[in-house]
């Protein structure tokens, strides 16, 4: 997945958008495989603290991660909203917790800026742009820079 | 009581001030002279001294005395003329807008009052629900500002300036339910979250104690005793956020 940022042409990209926190942010559709309702999530024991647990998709094992935890937000509650995307990462197929899915969006790339940042910071590198939409800043991330290397490396060999 | 008062307010008057003070001075560690140590420590003391005054080549020395090519000159040179360099630069630091009276604009946050020059000031706005949290980044990041065509970085400004041992009074404070107004500098890139906002009031020059070079504290231009207040160097403020330091 290159940058959409550095990109030349206007093409259109599709994101699926969903909620944290007070913030709406957005993963590319390409990456998503699907959407599920809360299920049962078995903690594993020694796991890294941004792993929720796993959980049993048709016979597959998935790693569910807790997104809340790895940007950073205080956890709250599960509810009726609350969902875990399944999506490709990395060569990895993980679900990430998220208080809610909104839609499915078209951005042309030239909607797309660059987040303005403070420092260097190493930890906020899955930002991969912000685009203003409907009165709101959409927070695009690129969920393969949500885990470091070695951070993948684990979830793999959970 | 009205005694009780009055010496409330010296005491209030002197702590700010002390603050003030110790905003222009610097760790100890950094003030004290670099140390020379002897550069070679041999029998032959007398001779090694002199060979460092004269800066000879050790061709005069017999050769049992064995100092050696352990004789770095050029090394202490060099120590020397950096102590030397450390000195001079030492003055203050006067911006040059400074070199006439000038405007600024005090506001005030987590209790300390703060003055940004009119000439660096983009603009103020108030405080809105509008800025959006960026995550993963420093404490005092508190997200994106949208105004006009500008994506604005707001700080708090509070968790940027404040010295380690005063941000405890910022444990549990939520910095969206304490700030009211954004002062926005070095053109609309970077917003100061801020408490209170205050008026615009005309400085001499001279009213204002200027930072040094040896002050650490890149964001601050200098203070102003008479308004207690901290007089903000924008362009520095800047360069800390873009390396994302703190004071």
């Amino acid at each position: 997945m290159n940058d959409v940022v550095d990109d030349n042409d206007d093409s259109i990209i599709q994101w699926v958008t969903f909620r944290l926190e007070s913030e709406k942010y957005g993963i590319k559709v390409m990456q998503v495989q699907e959407v599920l309702r809360m299920t049962e999530i078995a903690p594993v024991p020694g796991a890294p603290h941004y792993v929720l647990g796993i959980i049993n998709l048709r016979g597959n094992v998935v790693t569910v991660i807790d997104t809340r935890r790895r940007f950073g937000l205080q956890d709250v509650e599960n509810d009726d909203e609350t969902r875990i995307v399944i999506v490709e990462a990395n060569n990895n197929v993980v679900g990430i917790l998220v208080d809610s899915v909104a839609e499915v969006v078209d951005l042309k790339v030239s909607e797309i800026e660059t987040a303005p940042n403070v420092g260097n910071d190493e930890s906020s590198k899955y930002i991969q742009g912000v685009s203003s939409r409907d009165d709101e800043l959409l927070i695009l991330v690129d969920v393969n820079k949500l885990l470091s290397d070695e951070e993948w490396q684990e979830v793999a060999s959970l | 009581m009205a005694s009780n008062n009055s010496n409330t307010l010296v005491d209030e008057k002197l702590a700010v001030s002390l603050f003030l003070d110790s905003l222009l001075r610097e760790p100890e560690a950094e003030i004290i002279a670099p140390e020379i140590k002897p550069v070679v420590e041999v029998p032959a003391v007398e001779v090694v001294t002199e060979i460092k005054i004269e800066a000879k080549p050790v061709v005069d020395i017999p050769t049992e005395v064995v100092v050696e090519n352990k004789v770095e000159i050029p090394v202490e040179t060099t120590v020397v003329t950096e102590a030397i360099e450390k000195e001079v630069t030492t003055e203050s630091i006067i911006p040059e807008w400074a070199n006439e009276p000038f405007q600024v604009l005090l506001f005030e946050v987590a209790g300390i009052k703060l003055a940004v020059p009119l000439i660096e000031l983009s603009s103020v706005i108030e405080w809105h629900d509008g800025v959006t949290e960026m995550p993963g980044h420093a404490d005092f990041y508190m997200g994106i500002l949208r105004h006009l065509d500008y994506k604005i970085a707001v700080i708090d400004t509070a968790r940027m300036i404040l010295p380690a041992n005063k941000l405890e009074q910022l444990i549990d404070d939520d910095p969206r339910e304490r700030v009211n107004h954004i002062v926005l500098i070095d053109d609309y890139k970077w917003g100061l979250a801020c408490d209170k906002i205050g008026e615009v009031i005309t400085l001499e020059p001279n009213e204002v104690r200027w930072r040094t070079s040896k002050t650490s504290r890149g964001w601050l231009a200098g203070t102003v005793i008479e308004h207690m207040c901290a007089l903000l160097n924008s362009e520095g403020f800047s360069k800390m956020l873009e390396k994302g330091q703190k004071s």
